[in-house]
């Protein structure tokens, strides 16, 4: 087996997985620190049999309430706790607005945690925050603030819209300074005394919805003075 | 003809036109109501919390769903009615029609041939060319492709197509050698020309002035360079226009 790689614990001669439940380490958004479980230093091969001889993970209980059910979804869930139906009773760790309990706990049981669940069973009044906090994240994965902060897809789609709108108008200025004035024939014709007596001809001929222009004397032919 | 700028309808000379844009003004009022409906739910669905928040109010919403189908087949059925009225007003001839013209497409000009019978029974029939004016300089000594002053680039012919104003007539389009597509939308009017083919189109303008037109579809290199240009008239000045005398300015 390869130093240090994988600790694969044996269990009743069939191979599991250590749990798939996502370890947090480092800071939250509210600034809490979470317990750093589970890291994996380089070790070599007696000391990695020697610590899975020492924590292989317990089996599942064969007494209690939901007994049955750890015996089945021991691969699923590893060995976190079934706290309740969850969604349509199906072990799973949802979180969502309508069904704010998930069915099993975030977490699995670590050495670090086990005082504190004994201490939970006692008086509250006696749990500091920090333990507070602690357990919460051991049910919980985020808090309902943490939940509820919106994705900012308002802001995405304002992004790409104006992206869009940008690269229109960088375009449409490009096309009239580069690509209009490169036919000869037409440059004359966006002078101001021939726009002035197109105008007139415009309204002469009775082809647009046009006020004309107060500031073109349209019987002599050139701008007013 | 619509200006520099423009993004709505210009003035329209016949009532195809008209009903033309009476359809799409009806149709947009129709599509701003969907596009505010539409926008306004999807801001009030993404817009508080995680997208999964309010799941509970749009998962099977038999409501909903029934509202979101048969509020869109009532507006396709407005949608459908109108246009369906409007495709066989502007598809419809009056009868007897006063005049005639064939219409020729070659690359890249127009040809114009006119028939008239007027109340004594006499035959007036004669044809002309029309080509986009491009240069601003005479090429040569007798060069009729020059811009005057005041001329549109690219719109402008040197012998506009003439048509009586409050006179039903009938258009009868062809080409010489590729498709084309006559094309006026200040009367409503898009007629493809195809080589061996008469296409027929009603034609009532009901205001005097000019119109302009492209060829609208595509001939070759210079398919931008054949422009199509109206001029309505007054009946007796049609009349005089046919017996080729002198009309007074």
């Amino acid at each position: 087996m390869a130093s240090g790689l994988l600790r694969v614990p044996v269990i009743l001669g069939r191979r599991t997985l250590v749990t798939s439940v996502p370890r947090l380490s480092g800071v939250t958004t509210t600034g809490d620190e979470v317990p750093v479980v589970g890291i994996q230093v380089p070790v070599t091969e007696e000391e990695n049999s020697k610590w899975l001889l020492e924590n292989n993970p317990p089996a599942p209980a064969k007494k209690g309430r939901n007994a049955h059910l750890r015996e089945k979804l021991y691969t699923v869930i590893g060995n976190r706790d079934i706290v309740g139906p969850g969604v349509s009773g199906f072990a799973e760790y949802i979180e969502a607005e309508e069904f704010p309990f998930p069915a099993v706990r975030f977490m699995e049981p670590y050495p670090e945690i086990m005082p504190l669940l004994e201490k939970e069973k006692g008086d509250w009044k006696n749990l500091s925050i920090d333990e507070k906090k602690t357990l919460y994240r051991y049910s919980y994965r985020q808090t309902l603030k943490e939940e509820y902060t919106p994705e900012g897809l308002g802001k995405r789609l304002l992004i790409g819209t104006l992206f869009g709108l940008s690269c229109t108008m960088i375009y449409t200025q490009i096309t009239i300074d580069y690509i209009f004035p490169w036919d000869p024939r037409a440059a004359r014709t966006r002078q101001a005394d021939w726009q002035g007596v197109h105008l007139g001809k415009l309204i002469a001929q009775n082809t647009s919805y046009t006020p004309g222009d107060p500031y073109w004397d349209y019987d002599k032919g050139e701008w007013r003075k | 003809m619509s200006q520099w700028g423009g993004t709505y309808y210009s003035m329209n000379f016949s009532m195809a036109a008209s009903l033309s844009k009476f359809l799409y003004e009806c149709i947009m009022t129709i599509n701003c109501f969907v596009l505010t409906t539409v926008v306004c739910g999807l801001v009030m669905a993404l817009s508080s919390g995680r997208v999964v928040g309010h799941c509970r109010k749009y998962l099977k919403n038999e409501l909903l769903e029934a509202i979101w189908t048969i509020v869109p087949a009532f507006l396709i059925y407005l949608i459908a009615s109108m246009s369906f009225y409007v495709l066989y007003m502007n598809g419809e001839h009056k009868e007897p029609t006063l005049f005639h013209s064939v219409i020729t497409g070659h690359q890249w000009y127009w040809t114009y041939q006119y028939a008239m019978i007027d109340e004594m029974g006499k035959f007036f029939g004669f044809e002309h060319d029309s080509y986009a004016l491009l240069n601003d300089v005479p090429s040569t000594s007798d060069d009729d492709t020059v811009l005057s002053k005041g001329d549109t680039y690219l719109l402008d012919v040197d012998a506009p197509f003439v048509i009586p104003q409050g006179m039903p007539g009938e258009l009868l389009v062809t080409s010489d050698d590729v498709i084309h597509s006559w094309s006026v939308p200040a009367l409503g009017i898009t007629v493809d020309a195809v080589p061996g083919r008469l296409n027929r189109s009603p034609i009532l303008a009901s205001t005097v002035g000019v119109a302009y037109g492209h060829c609208r579809e595509l001939c070759g290199v210079n398919h931008f360079m054949m422009p199509i240009c109206v001029e309505i008239v007054t009946p007796a000045t049609y009349l005089k226009f046919m017996k080729l005398e002198e009309i007074e300015e």
